[in-house]
């Protein structure tokens, strides 16, 4: 029962994803936003200051990572897209230690299925590239931001 | 004085409240020729572009959503999934001619572009593509052949330098519009693009042409019985896109209906309020030999005259708002998505017609109960009246 519902929700949110987009073209913040399998196809073409909306599809217990992941994957294929889907791990520890590449954040983390807008950029460190992340807005409202 | 004339005096009698009320009707006839038109343009674009797949079956990997069907034929990103040995497994088979497509994707001044690797001259033949500029790139080499529109939308010339995944490519050809989701891809050779996006030589989906039309089935079966992947007709494909699309449009042409049913209250309000204005004429109409069927006819042809020239304008300046407006919407995400900027396609006559015919019925319909209302005041009653 609560898969039918699932997959009945996930149709909805299709449709209702697709005529909102039709019927709000330009309208509100984000506009300029790519998504998250835009940016894993080639994180390098993107160069300064990034906006990427997607999915939460994890966060890690210690409260260090957050996965996001398409919206429009999640919004046909649930939490787990096939296999080769964009997904990004975002290093942002909100408990006062550095990130990957340096940033201490300070807010909440999000919860797993948030929409969320992430505002960063493309780093290449010694590790391999990551995205900094510069803040993150759940529902126009910042959730968590570089200090 | 006959039944029309007095109809068109009482129309125009008030024109704000005929210009109100015609308006009303106006815009719901318009929002639904506009919002008919995009779904419409929707369903052509879709059909035309899984015609030009050129594809009589598509191979996918299996498990594959809905999502990633569309995506067949919009040229978008999709995932890696069909290995190297099957592939070769599928061409091995008699009477099979395989496409291979990797869809991937970069970007160009932070604008994310689809990017698909093929095998370059055989797509272009078996697509029958037209170069406007420059050549096809060779297998093996670092070249673009640009589609159409994304060319332009970027300037993009043979020549011209890109970096895809930190890999500098050039631009070597630019093709001639095909008026598909092609013209907004950046073509580049399969084994390039295996290499370069580290891919291990798989590939999104085939596309599968078949030497006999009527062994289709065959064919299918063949090709599932030699790789782990499901096959679908290019038929079947265009129904499953449909079906999401058509949902899209019957959503768009129920909003687009609720405005007309609005602007019907629009009309029952101007009309009852007609029959309060006018108590005093009724009542001496029906003092010099009218009938209660005339004073009802009179009303309910006040009514369908609101939908008649209601409706008659609102498809013109429905028409007019397409040609404007459905090329901006289509410039949206969604739509990109599923059929490129240009969805726009008039609905048929035989729709205009029966938009018309619409019109008229709502507002006639809405003119029923102010015309009963009419039909019943007492003479007597109605000349008192002050």
């Amino acid at each position: 029962m609560s898969t039918v519902l699932t997959r009945a929700t996930r149709v909805i949110a299709v449709a209702a994803s697709a005529v909102a987009l039709i019927l709000t073209i330009g309208c509100g913040g984000g506009a300029d936003a790519i998504g998250v399998n835009a940016l894993a196809a080639d994180p390098m073409a993107f160069s300064g200051t990034v906006t990427v909306k997607g999915v939460v599809q994890d966060v890690d217990a210690a409260g260090q990572f957050v996965v996001i992941i398409d919206e429009d994957e999640y919004a046909t294929c649930g939490l787990y897209p096939c296999a080769g889907a964009g997904i990004v791990p975002l290093h942002v520890p909100v408990d006062g230690s550095s990130s990957s590449a340096g940033t201490v954040y300070s807010g909440s983390m999000p919860n797993i299925e948030d929409f969320v807008v992430v505002v960063g950029e493309v780093k290449s460190l010694p590790q391999g590239l990551v995205f900094d992340v510069h803040r993150m807005e759940r529902g126009g409202a910042t959730l968590l931001a570089r200090q | 004085m006959n039944d029309y004339r007095l109809v068109l005096r009482n129309l125009f009698g008030s024109r704000s409240r005929f210009a109100l009320t015609l308006t009303g009707i106006t815009v719901g006839i318009t929002a639904l020729v506009v919002m008919m038109s995009l779904g419409g343009g929707l369903r052509a674009q879709i059909e035309r572009q899984a015609t030009d797949l050129g594809a009589n079956l598509i191979v996918t990997p299996k498990g594959w959503c809905a999502y990633e069907q569309v995506k067949v034929l919009s040229g978008n990103q999709l995932p890696d999934a069909i290995p190297p040995d099957e592939v070769a497994a599928i061409e091995a088979i008699d009477g099979v001619t395989v496409l291979p497509y990797l869809t991937v994707g970069s970007a160009i001044d932070n604008e994310p572009v689809p990017v698909t690797g093929v095998r370059v001259a055989e797509t272009v033949a078996a697509k029958r593509w037209s170069v406007a500029e420059g050549e096809i790139p060779a297998a093996g080499e670092h070249g673009v052949l640009a589609g159409a529109a994304i060319a332009e939308s970027f300037a993009l010339a043979p020549g011209d330098s890109l970096t895809l995944r930190g890999t500098p490519f050039t631009v070597r050809g630019v093709m001639a519009s095909t008026g598909t989701g092609d013209d907004g891809v950046l073509f580049i050779p399969l084994d390039v693009a295996q290499e370069v996006y580290e891919t291990s030589g798989r590939v999104s989906f085939l596309a599968v042409s078949v030497a006999d039309l009527s062994a289709v089935d065959l064919y299918a079966q063949r090709i599932t019985d030699a790789a782990n992947v499901a096959v679908i007709s290019d038929r079947q494909l265009l129904a499953s896109v449909l079906s999401v699309v058509d949902s899209v449009g019957t959503t768009l042409t129920v909003i687009a209906a609720v405005a007309v049913l609005t602007a019907a209250f629009g009309i029952i309000n101007t009309m009852l309020m007609a029959t309060l204005e006018r108590r005093r004429e009724i009542g001496i109409l029906k003092s010099l030999g009218s009938t209660n069927a005339r004073v009802f006819r009179v009303f309910m042809l006040e009514a369908a005259a609101y939908g008649v020239i209601g409706g008659v304008v609102g498809l013109v300046v429905g028409t007019a708002a397409s040609h404007i407006i459905t090329p901006l919407i289509a410039a949206n995400e969604f739509t990109a998505f599923v059929g490129g900027a240009r969805v726009s396609a008039l609905p048929p006559l035989s729709d205009m017609l029966a938009i018309l015919i619409g019109a008229v019925a709502v507002s006639t319909a809405s003119g029923l109960y102010p015309a009963w209302r009419a039909a019943r005041l007492a003479p007597v009653e109605a000349i008192s009246y002050e």
